[in-house]
């Protein structure tokens, strides 16, 4: 599978002067979001993306790699300091890092989560260096009907983890597939619901959504917050490598568990790296010697956390580049780019440019080499990031949001729908609707109907045919079992209820 | 009074200064190109590189704009809507002799522009899959006649420019536009996806989509839409040498708003001619395997009046013109 002449091609488009330089400037401003607490990850990539815009696909993709690479990394410094998560991802071990912090041994927490975090993406790494090759080559034999099933799958998937409610995750998605109606159909070239309007003759243009989604709607989330205390920050040694090589042999069976369900949780479509944390914290705690631990300050659950999350970054880009169906947030704004770039993701991007995949490959190693630096760096002058008041940093994002989505198209139009779909996403947040469906729903829409029609039209309107291929008929069955998982669990549970109902 | 003529004055002295440079060298300051077409596509990059050379030659920036959205329309409405004043000019492309066909809310058309040069064409083929029963032209035109609405074709959209290929080459050989089943797919990417994994039978893309397919062996191209073989491809005959004189493709050009002075028009011609000489610009062309095609002024226009009648009429066959 490995290709030496396809791997110097992609060193040579990574080590080049620009693309480096946009490299360390993208992964000091994602250590730098992602430190603070209250921006997201997908909110920094989401701000990204109008700059990366002007850029070649090489150096557009590797700033946007290395700039959520660190900055999940990042989001363990507020957590360890302030107890407040920089980012969700970090927040399953939240208690753990400030309960030994507190302690007075902050730095060997910092020293776990920059250590272990490289660790966890150099592995999910690895394995998306290994595994995309191999599943393009079969997804070569795709046809619209496995393209069908496996957009179902993904956004089932996103409706079943995505949130605590499968209702809400329910509505969140059908608003985005309902938001993917608007705009001329490719069947029959007929305009829907574009009021006459030729703005949106092609639909809600993505990147906009997405500032408005991730970038406008934190912003009011954060304005709207309730003003907390500032919390008595932590004191610490910058000598943070001490005892990090002893918790990494104490634990390794328990690090390569963690890193190898990250970096699965991350290929799973609507799952990113704060939901592969709460797994392995769960895991971790059900197989730990000392589970009583967990929660008041146990290195383990750090150590297993943080490299999962990070190894989940990885991992989400697999589904992404193979098939164009992204394993998170970031992935599905990373697609948006793609396409717009004039690369579209899938088994053909493998075949016709392989030097641009190995450039990924590349990029994510050394994005992860680079964050032990970098990392260190920012972990020396944390004490002064985090004291940036949001009254400064929040109008400041505000106007990236503006800018941003007037940038794409030069147009005004885009900056309304900038904000309404900000408004609309802090309304869902405020209610409890996640909002991570819905982006997924808007990223598959057009693949589902396409796929949909597509399938419909070749077969002449059979609907079995959609079972008519063994690939296609196996995922539709597993998706089809995986809609009534739910039920089959709480029948389970009531028969069991009435089983024993003296126990 | 006093103060009124003052006034007056003013607003003379000033509307002078405003009109002077007019009379200075054209261009004086930058000139926006609107670029109809996302940023980082084929129509993008050709304007860009377009856009560095003239550059030179005018001595003052030619700032690149994209306005998407409407299949072309919103870019190309912002232009024919522009200050008539040579400081803003616009690609124009395939699609503007299309859209106003399909859809009742565009109603920019050529019409509305005073064409500059056009640049680039590239001509549609008939590819099949390598997979296919048939192997030649004939084999393939016979078993269309014989099985109609059996083979799978695809490319484009519904409407799309390769779809209007497809109708326009049915139409000539004598078939129906069912004689190929349509199947849409969001461009030529996705359509040779469906190939490769046995979807669709033929395809129409451009010589440059279909390359790397022709290259790999899963395609088979059996005719360019064309009256010139393509060069990289010399094996593949013209529609032309096959008997039926159908040109179909997609173009790309540049064009003015309506109304500027002549004498700036040919400003920009000269440019627009010299930075297609520019070698750097024949090898861009070359390596992106677009295929480079040149008429001025009045030609161009007569090559946008033909390409709009002719769509226009394979829409109406195909049932998609308004």
């Amino acid at each position: 599978m490995f290709t030496p002449d396809l791997f110097m091609q992609g060193l040579q488009l990574v080590f080049d002067p620009f693309v480096l330089l946009v490299v360390i400037c993208s992964g000091l401003y994602g250590l730098f979001i992602g430190a603070m607490p209250g921006l997201t990850a997908t909110m920094a990539v989401a701000l990204l993306v109008p700059i990366t815009f002007y850029m070649e696909p090489v150096p557009a993709i590797a700033s946007i790699i290395t700039m959520s690479a660190m900055a999940i990394f990042a989001g363990d410094l507020p957590g360890t300091l302030l107890h407040i998560p920089g980012t969700p991802s970090s927040a399953a071990y939240c208690d753990d890092s400030y309960a030994i912090s507190k302690k007075g041994n902050a730095s060997l927490v910092l020293g776990i989560d920059l250590m272990l975090s490289a660790m966890g993406g150099l592995f999910g790494s690895l394995v998306l260096m290994c595994a995309a090759p191999a599943l393009a080559e079969v997804a070569l034999q795709f046809s619209s009907y496995e393209f069908f099933w496996l957009a179902v799958l993904g956004l089932s998937c996103a409706v079943l983890i995505s949130g605590r409610s499968v209702l809400k995750g329910l509505i969140s998605l059908l608003i985005g597939l309902l938001l993917t109606c608007v705009g001329a159909d490719i069947t029959l070239g007929f305009p829907r619901f574009t009021f006459g309007s030729m703005e949106l003759l092609e639909g809600f243009s993505f990147i906009p959504a997405m500032i408005g989604m991730f970038g406008l709607a934190e912003v009011f989330k954060n304005v709207s917050a309730k003003q907390t205390e500032d919390a008595e920050m932590i004191t610490y040694s910058t000598r943070i490598l001490k005892g990090v090589g002893g918790v990494i042999r104490k634990f390794k069976f328990q690090l390569l568990r963690s890193q190898i369900i990250g970096t699965l949780v991350g290929v799973l479509p609507g799952a990113g790296g704060d939901i592969a944390a709460w797994i392995c914290y769960g895991v971790g705690k059900r197989f730990s010697k000392h589970p009583e631990e967990y929660g008041k300050g146990s290195v383990e659950a750090i150590a297993n956390c943080t490299t999962a999350n990070n190894a989940a970054i990885s991992g989400a880009f697999i589904p992404a580049l193979v098939f164009g169906i992204p394993g998170d947030s970031l992935t599905a704004i990373i697609i948006g780019v793609l396409f717009m770039k004039g690369l579209e993701p899938g088994p053909s991007l493998f075949a016709q440019h392989g030097d641009f995949l190995y450039a990924i490959y590349v990029v994510f190693l050394l994005a992860n080499i680079l964050l032990i630096p970098l990392g260190y760096i920012v972990i020396r002058c944390a004490t002064k990031v985090l004291r940036v008041p949001p009254a400064i940093l929040n109008p400041v994002i505000l106007g990236f949001c503006m800018v941003g989505a007037y940038a794409i198209n030069n147009g005004a139009f885009d900056i309304a729908s900038m904000l309404g779909f900000g408004v609309a996403a802090y309304f869902m947040i405020a209610h409890g609707i996640p909002v991570a469906p819905a982006v997924l729903g808007l990223v598959l829409g057009h693949m589902l109907e396409n796929t949909f029609m597509q399938s419909m039209v070749k077969s002449e309107w059979d609907p079995f045919s959609f079972f008519s291929r063994p690939i296609a008929a196996s995922l539709g069955v597993i998706t089809i079992f995986l809609w009534f998982m739910p039920l089959i669990v709480k029948g389970i549970k009531r028969m069991r209820g009435k089983a024993a109902p003296a126990a | 009074m006093k103060k009124l003529t003052a006034l007056c004055a003013a607003i003379a002295a000033a509307a002078a200064i405003a009109a002077a440079p007019a009379y200075a060298k054209y261009p004086d300051h930058a000139i926006t190109l609107i670029c109809p077409w996302g940023a980082g596509g084929g129509s993008d990059a050709q304007v860009r590189f377009i856009a560095g050379l003239m550059e030179k030659d005018l001595g003052q920036p030619v700032k690149v704009v994209n306005k998407t959205g409407g299949g072309g329309a919103v870019g190309w409405s912002a232009i024919a809507r522009s200050k008539p004043d040579g400081y803003t000019m616009g690609q124009l492309t395939a699609e503007l002799a299309m859209d106003h066909w399909i859809t009742p809310a565009v109603t920019v058309s050529y019409k509305d522009f005073d064409p500059l040069c056009l640049m680039n064409e590239d001509p549609a083929t008939v590819t099949i899959s390598a997979n296919a029963p048939y192997k030649t032209y004939d084999e393939f035109v016979s078993y269309l006649k014989a099985n109609p609405g059996k083979v799978r074709g695809g490319a484009t959209s519904v409407g799309g420019i390769w779809h209007v290929a497809m109708g326009m080459w049915l139409k000539a050989i004598g078939l129906p536009v069912t004689a190929i089943t349509y199947i849409p797919t969001s461009g030529s990417a996705e359509a040779y996806k469906e190939m490769a994994a046995g979807g669709i039978d033929s395809c129409f893309t451009s010589v440059p989509e279909s390359s790397t397919m022709y290259k790999s062996g899963k395609a088979i191209g059996l005719a360019v839409m064309s009256d010139k073989r393509d060069p990289k491809f010399p094996d593949i005959p013209t529609m032309k040498e096959l008997g039926h004189d159908i040109q179909v493709g997609t173009w790309r050009g540049l064009g003015l708003p309506k109304g500027v002075p002549a004498d700036r028009r040919d400003v920009l011609v000269k440019a627009i001619k010299k930075a297609m000489d520019d070698p750097a610009y024949k090898k861009f062309m070359e390596d992106r395997g677009f295929g480079i095609k040149v008429l001025e002024g009045k030609d161009f226009e007569a090559y946008m009046a033909k390409s709009d009648a002719e769509l226009g009429a394979t829409l109406k066959d195909l049932g998609l013109a308004k």
